[in-house]
């Protein structure tokens, strides 16, 4: 099953998407920790679309395409910002950043799913990640 | 989100409930921390255990009402984190920056 959602970068939305995501997880038969990991990573990935990618800009789109398969979900969030190189990412849990507010969104999402991938394309970012039952 | 504030032995209790997310319950943490400051509270205990969600922006709301508590000389703990959320200060080793508790009367005797 393929779900996908487009809408303008506004943070309201993204309870909606992680309602979507909770649902489409609960569909593949995950458990309750792993639905509420996937969810966080949607939620931070959509939160960065909107944020770092579009800045905001309610003309820009963010784009999120679920994809259910019998034993994983498949996630893509992009939009339409410069996009980031994630591997220039400061490591937030190294002493001299963990005073420090913000830049742990891409780590967790790093942390909660078993693949992440970052498509940098001209004019937009594709955060892709896939949560895999075990089975 | 809710708040609820109580005083135990010169420590003021928050106890919040629901979700510190973008745009929903960072602000009134933010907020509430900064009102109390303001009036001269700086021993501050935040009972998490009705927090379901947490996210990088809650986070971030905890980690600065955490420094500017510390800039006035005072303390921020934490009491009860769940399972999920526990996880989440682990993953992200806030686990170090945050006092955390289980038990209420250990968590204010220990600002003491």
């Amino acid at each position: 099953m393929e779900v996908e959602l487009k809408f303008q970068s506004e943070t309201r939305h993204i309870e909606f998407v992680t309602e979507v995501s909770d649902s489409l997880s609960k569909l593949v038969g995950f458990n309750e920790t792993d639905r509420h990991r996937i969810a966080l990573a949607v939620s931070e990935s959509v939160a960065n679309a909107v944020r770092h990618g579009n800045q905001f800009d309610t003309h820009k789109e963010v784009q999120v395409t679920f994809t259910a398969t019998s034993d994983a979900l498949q996630i893509s969030v992009s939009d339409q910002g410069d996009g980031f190189d994630h591997s220039s990412l400061p490591d937030p849990r190294a002493p001299e950043n963990l005073h420090k507010p913000g830049g742990r969104g891409v780590f967790i999402i790093l942390n909660v799913m078993d693949s992440v991938g970052f498509n940098r394309m001209d004019g937009s970012m594709e955060v892709w990640m896939e949560k895999r039952l075990n089975l | 989100m809710k708040i609820e504030q109580r005083q135990v032995d010169g420590v003021s209790i928050l106890s919040i409930s629901g979700k510190i997310t973008i745009g929903e319950g960072d602000i009134k943490v933010r907020e509430k921390v900064a009102d109390l400051l303001e009036n001269g509270s700086n021993k501050l205990l935040m009972d998490i255990e009705g927090v379901n969600y947490i996210d990088s922006s809650g986070l971030t709301e905890l980690v600065n009402c955490h420094s500017k508590t510390s800039d006035r000389g005072g303390q921020l703990k934490l009491l009860n984190p769940t399972p999920k959320v526990a996880e989440l200060l682990f993953v992200t080793r806030l686990n170090s920056v945050f006092e955390t508790f289980h038990d209420e009367g250990d968590a204010v005797a220990s600002f003491a």
